[in-house]
């Protein structure tokens, strides 16, 4: 049996992400530890907030089932000064690479931006910079294959 | 009145301190701290601080800079203590 579609997207996009923005290859997925300087800028995908199921109108094991998964992506940036122009520049790259690839290769049915970046800002040795944005991206499975996108 | 006396602790070979240059051209002694800390949740940083005397960073201190072993930092916060003798600079590394 193949990954549940859940884990199927967060790993699509990581890898639709991954060299394709200015963070490079530090995207991350189920990455609970806080970024090193070595990782900045990074990106961070999860899929921790509660979703939702449409209503199916069939019964049975088999029936279908539309998904609305929200997906958390949090860039976080190191510097000095421009630290919030930083990272609404990969915010820009992440939506257009995401509007670009709207399915995933057919894994979903769409994936939408449903808040702006909300920013928070920390001092320290050097000001760090994280902004989260949470995308929803809808997708549909039968109720007993939920490892397979339909 | 019972006058503190704590340049004991700011002593830079028997106390806590070490020395640290000032404005580019001071030399003070200051208590430096430096510990970890996990900005935001998501980021590692450290949280660089220095305890120094009131009389050696003025009220002017914010924005000046404090070299500490080799690193030279901005000072972007300055917090009197308890009596105002003692006053705590937050630092960011220079950019």
């Amino acid at each position: 049996m193949a990954d549940h579609v859940r884990t199927q997207i967060r790993h699509a996009i990581e890898a639709l992400l991954v060299g394709a923005t200015d963070a490079g290859a530090n995207v991350f997925i189920s990455h609970p530890f806080p970024l090193t300087s070595a990782q900045l800028p990074g990106i961070k995908i999860d899929s921790i907030l509660p979703g939702r199921h449409e209503p199916s109108s069939t019964g049975g094991p088999s029936r279908l089932r539309t998904r609305l998964m929200p997906l958390t992506i949090a860039v976080c940036v190191k510097e000095v000064s421009g630290y919030q122009e930083s990272a609404d520049t990969i915010f820009k790259q992440i939506e257009v690479l995401l509007a670009n690839n709207n399915t995933l290769g057919g894994l979903c049915k769409w994936i939408n931006p449903i808040t702006e970046p909300g920013v928070s800002m920390a001092e320290g040795d050097v000001r760090a910079c994280v902004a989260e944005q949470v995308f929803e991206v809808v997708y549909v499975t039968a109720l007993n294959a939920p490892d397979v996108p339909r | 009145m019972f006058a503190e006396d704590h340049s004991v602790y700011f002593d830079t070979e028997m106390g806590f301190a070490v020395v640290a240059v000032y404005d580019g051209a001071q030399q003070i002694p200051v208590i430096f701290d430096n510990a970890f800390i996990e900005q935001l949740g998501m980021v590692a940083g450290t949280e660089p601080l220095a305890l120094a005397q009131a009389s050696d960073a003025g009220a002017d201190a914010v924005g000046k800079t404090l070299a500490i072993g080799g690193v030279t930092y901005t000072i972007r916060g300055r917090e009197p203590r308890d009596d105002g003798a003692h006053v705590v600079l937050r630092l960011e590394v220079t950019g």
